[in-house]
């Protein structure tokens, strides 16, 4: 069955805190933190995204000594390029959304 | 404290495990990037609640991977036994309809489904049942049915339909219960093939047979 577009609120929540720094790698957890979504909603968005060729994996090493590496995320530049066009039409609510997410941090 | 907060992050790293483990292989990244960002999370409640989150991940994952419902057999059986909690639900509708149209032939053939093909003893109960149960449960046949239809052409939204019909269907037996306990009417307790063996241990029996096909 095919899956749906990515057109739910928390996909376009996840979409806007990527295109703000493009080209930065992001963590999961600060995405979390960003987005205001639980990990069990981010990492199916996460993995959907990637599967569409929209997002870029990496794995990062860790700064402190012992702990494993992070895995880190961006947009491709045909994510980009995508997700600009999906939140053109995407609810005015996304942005309040990470707004009030930001200001909770 | 000390401990409590311990226990918190040792359940987180056991869940993680676990997503880990129930990951199907080609996503199984996913769950172990989701295992290192636990480092990342100072707080043991939020580290358990990720942990957690990505459990629900894995598993969602793993059912999709399973494709039960695209073998015809596991299809068809779960939509049969959709279709049987349908009739089961409106059947005392049907009857209670029957018995005040006086369609006699009607009550004869449906109370032969009855225990001890007696629909006379129902009267109390058909003459006092409000109408507001008899909407539940010809609600609860709807979604039933709606099931049946959305399993046949393997509609996402069917799982929806027959959980809305199985919820309809216990408020419905809820609501019933007040009715018949004061209208003395012997009403026999559904038996344990009907209540536990055909509704969750068939499709559970159905579902393992179909497993093996999708291991290879």
């Amino acid at each position: 069955m095919a899956r749906t577009a990515n057109r739910s609120r928390q996909t376009h929540l996840v979409l806007a805190a990527l295109l703000e720094r493009p080209s930065a790698w992001r963590h999961g957890y600060d995405l979390a933190k960003e987005t205001g979504l639980k990990s069990g909603t981010l990492y199916p968005i996460l993995i959907r995204l990637a599967e569409q060729g929209m997002l870029a994996e990496d794995w990062e090493d860790s700064d402190s000594g012992g702990r494993p590496p992070r895995h880190v995320y961006r947009l491709t530049a045909v994510g980009v390029r995508a997700a600009r066009e999906i939140l053109q039409n995407a609810h005015p609510a996304v942005a309040a959304t990470l707004r009030a997410a930001k200001a909770s941090r | 404290m000390i401990s409590s907060r311990s226990a918190l992050r040792g359940l987180a790293d056991a869940a993680s495990h676990c997503a880990a483990r129930v990951m199907p292989e080609p996503q199984r990244r996913w769950t172990v990037a989701s295992r290192h960002e636990l480092h990342a999370i100072a707080d043991d409640r939020a580290a358990l609640r990720w942990a957690l989150g990505a459990l629900h991940t894995a598993c969602a994952a793993r059912w999709r991977d399973l494709h039960l419902f695209d073998r015809r057999t596991v299809r068809w059986s779960a939509a049969a036994l959709s279709l049987c909690c349908a009739l089961t639900v409106i059947f005392p509708t049907l009857l209670t309809l029957a018995f005040h149209l006086q369609r006699t032939w009607l009550l004869d053939a449906l109370g032969q489904l009855t225990p001890g093909d007696d629909w006379q003893r129902f009267v109390p109960l058909m003459q006092q049942l409000p109408a507001g149960l008899h909407g539940l449960l010809l609600a609860a046949g709807f979604c039933y049915v709606l099931g049946t239809l959305g399993i046949l052409g393997r509609r996402s939204a069917a799982a929806m339909a027959v959980l809305a019909g199985m919820a309809l269907d216990l408020a419905a037996r809820t609501f019933g219960q007040l009715v018949i306990a004061p209208a003395d009417v012997v009403v026999h307790d559904p038996s344990l093939l009907a209540q536990l063996i055909v509704p969750v241990a068939l499709p559970l029996l159905l579902s393992f047979a179909a497993w093996p096909r999708h291991r290879v």
